[in-house]
């Protein structure tokens, strides 16, 4: 982990910078009335937050662990079970010796899955930090270039637009690219986590800040501000749906964790029978002596004498393994995956081209042709939230927050440049645990971008919205939709005239199933309030 | 009546020292699960829902990693001691135990 990433500070000094210039900006064209710096200011870091939102130190360090534990775990060990696998074939014979052999090989293979989900683990982890990296370097530039129009604007000095250095949604197809096209992956070793970061280059590209005077820069900056974070949330949903597919082909594969050796095979076991030591042996089968004594034939009864109970170490140990196996079993049930049905796993590493195989799609939906609809249902009876829009907040009462769980509001929290208002809940410590927010878009039709985008797919047959459920907030045409179900929700309400309302929740993984009711019911309250 | 017994081929050398290397292995394969149990627990919400969905996609594959490699790791210890008590029978029966 070596690549400098921009820091939070460097973030904090250029919104700061950024937001003083937009007010002195504003201010001689007469925009904002009234003490606003503070508002713009807090409006700008509102944002900043958002592509702070991950922290590449920290990716960068589990990343560090992750591979040093697997490299540490898995570099000798596998090849030597291997290699202890064949030695028991060469100084043992019969059936106990092939069931030895057989349970070193499964142990063998399963601990190369292990090497390599492991190892795909540590590139996802790789994949959110070459994302966050690029992204903070991405906004850190249109925070200064955005200062420096301000800056040309107030001076009256305007020039041609100014380009900045803009991130594009490629940025996830390049990365996955970084694993995916490296072809065997007993052959990835290990990935230097700049790599990633060098293929994210490749989706820098570069935008504009525009506008000749007050109102259209800071128009500018805001669109520009949206696009970066839709980019950078489509890649996250990229990156998202290529770890849970990982996730189901390892959970599929739930029958390759080795079992018990066969009871039979147990000296303790009372399904012991020493018959099946018993190998009629051929020049061909003898086994190679190292200089051990040769065992002569057992007597039928003799490993039985020495142990009186019934409740053998054996299956005491094997009785434990199912209780901790049990967990994983029901997780593949749950999945609605295959059985554990034993037998020889399947060889998942390579296929005869020497490729990884193409990872096993176990979703149910198909989304191969569109099938929701793309356009956005007519708005009847349109609502005006300009008057709304830089005071988000009071769209509620207080005693609508507290009725919809919403967490306290903690000093000014509307954001009057985006519209939008957040309410934010924290543990004792300072962590997020939820968060709840509305915004009032009265330049962009959320719903019809919503609707525009209700086919995306993270790749053919997982869409990027799993739940896109269209509901009626008042009379007006809303849609339900999450990403992963449960805890998280974005409701989108269409006001007509190419405004809309949005709220979303994210609950910190406390997996609230009413989510999305409880949002629609926000949405009617704070429909009410601006109908007035 | 049961049928005579043939010969057993066995080197009990070879089965004990087979038997003492894998609980070694086991305990060099256990670190990373310490690792993976670390991330899989990170359920570390954030105001951004794609932020969240990505953190927790990748606990859950966490998760199952570790719960894998843990049974794996168990079952390395588990097929070392069975060999190991069969060799103790083999020896004790060749009149070495």
């Amino acid at each position: 982990m070596s690549t400098a990433s921009v820091s939070n500070d460097e973030l904090y000094t250029a919104a700061s910078e950024m937001s003083a210039a937009l007010v002195e900006m504003c201010a001689l064209d007469g925009i904002f009335t009234g003490p606003y710096e503070a508002d713009v200011q807090h409006a700008v870091v509102d944002r900043v937050k958002d592509f702070m939102s991950m922290d590449p130190t920290r990716l960068g360090e589990e990343y560090d662990a992750l591979m040093g534990a697997a490299d540490l775990s898995f570099a000798d060990p596998t090849d030597e079970i291997g290699q202890l696998s064949v030695e028991i074939g060469s100084s043992w014979v019969g059936d106990a010796a092939n069931a030895f052999t057989d349970q070193l090989g499964k142990i063998k293979n399963c601990l190369a899955q292990q090497h390599e989900y492991t190892q795909f683990g540590a590139y996802a982890l790789g994949m959110m930090y070459a994302t966050s990296v690029q992204y903070r370097r991405s906004y850190l530039d249109l925070l200064r270039k955005t200062t420096q129009r301000c800056n040309e604007v107030i001076a009256g000095q305007v020039d041609q637009p100014v380009d900045w250095l803009k991130v594009g949604i490629e940025l996830f197809n390049l990365v996955k690219d970084v694993v995916e096209t490296k072809g065997n992956p007993a052959e990835l070793g290990k990935l230097a986590i700049d790599k990633f970061v060098e293929a994210a280059e490749g989706a820098l590209g570069s935008g504009k800040v525009a506008g000749t005077e007050a109102n259209p820069v800071l128009a500018e900056y805001v669109t520009n501000s949206d696009d970066l974070f839709e980019s950078y949330q489509t890649t996250l949903r990229g990156i998202a749906g290529w770890l849970h597919d990982r996730a189901d082909n390892l959970a599929a594969m739930a029958n390759t964790i080795p079992e018990p050796v066969e009871a039979r095979f147990d000296v303790d076991s009372p399904d012991f029978r020493y018959e099946n030591f018993r190998q009629p042996l051929t020049g061909r089968h003898r086994p190679r002596t190292r200089g051990g004594p040769r065992a002569p034939a057992l007597r039928r009864g003799e490993s039985h004498r020495r142990r009186p109970d019934r409740t053998t170490p054996l299956r005491r140990r094997a009785s434990r393994m199912n209780r901790h196996l049990g967990w994983l079993f029901m997780t593949a049930a749950a999945l609605s995956l295959t059985s554990c049905t034993g037998g020889d796993p399947p060889h998942t590493t390579t296929d005869s081209t020497g490729r990884p195989p193409a990872p096993a799609t176990t979703t149910t939906t198909t989304v191969a042709e569109p099938t929701r609809p793309t356009e956005a249902p007519p708005v009847a009876d349109p609502v005006d939230l300009r008057p709304f829009h830089s005071r988000a907040c009071d769209t509620l009462t207080t005693i609508q927050q507290s009725q919809l769980g919403f967490p306290p509001l903690v000093g000014n929290k509307a954001n009057k440049v985006f519209g939008s208002c957040e309410w934010e809940q924290r543990d004792s410590a300072g962590n997020l645990r939820a968060a709840y927010w509305v915004r009032l878009y009265i330049v962009k039709d959320p719903l019809a971008a919503a609707y525009r985008d209700s086919n995306d797919f993270i790749q053919p047959g997982e869409p990027t919205w799993e739940i896109f459920e269209p509901r009626q907030v008042r009379g007006l045409p809303a849609v339900a939709r999450s990403i992963t179900p449960g805890g998280d929700c974005d409701l989108i309400v269409g006001t007509g005239n190419g405004q809309g309302m949005e709220l979303g929740a994210s609950d910190g993984g406390l997996d609230d199933p009413t989510m999305c009711d409880r949002l629609t019911t926000a949405a009617e309250w704070a429909i009410d309030t601006v109908r007035g | 009546m049961p049928s005579p017994m043939g010969e057993f081929a066995v080197d009990v050398a070879e089965l004990d020292r087979i038997a003492a290397q894998l609980p070694a292995i086991a305990t060099a394969m256990r670190p990373v699960i310490t690792v993976l149990a670390d991330h899989s627990s990170s359920s570390r919400p954030r105001s951004i829902p794609e932020v969240t969905a990505a953190e927790k996609a990748y606990g859950r594959l966490s998760n199952l990693l570790a719960t894998r490699q843990t049974a794996a790791c168990d079952q390395i210890d588990a097929t070392a001691q069975t060999l190991c008590e069969i060799a103790a029978v083999y020896r004790r029966v060749d009149g070495q135990g």
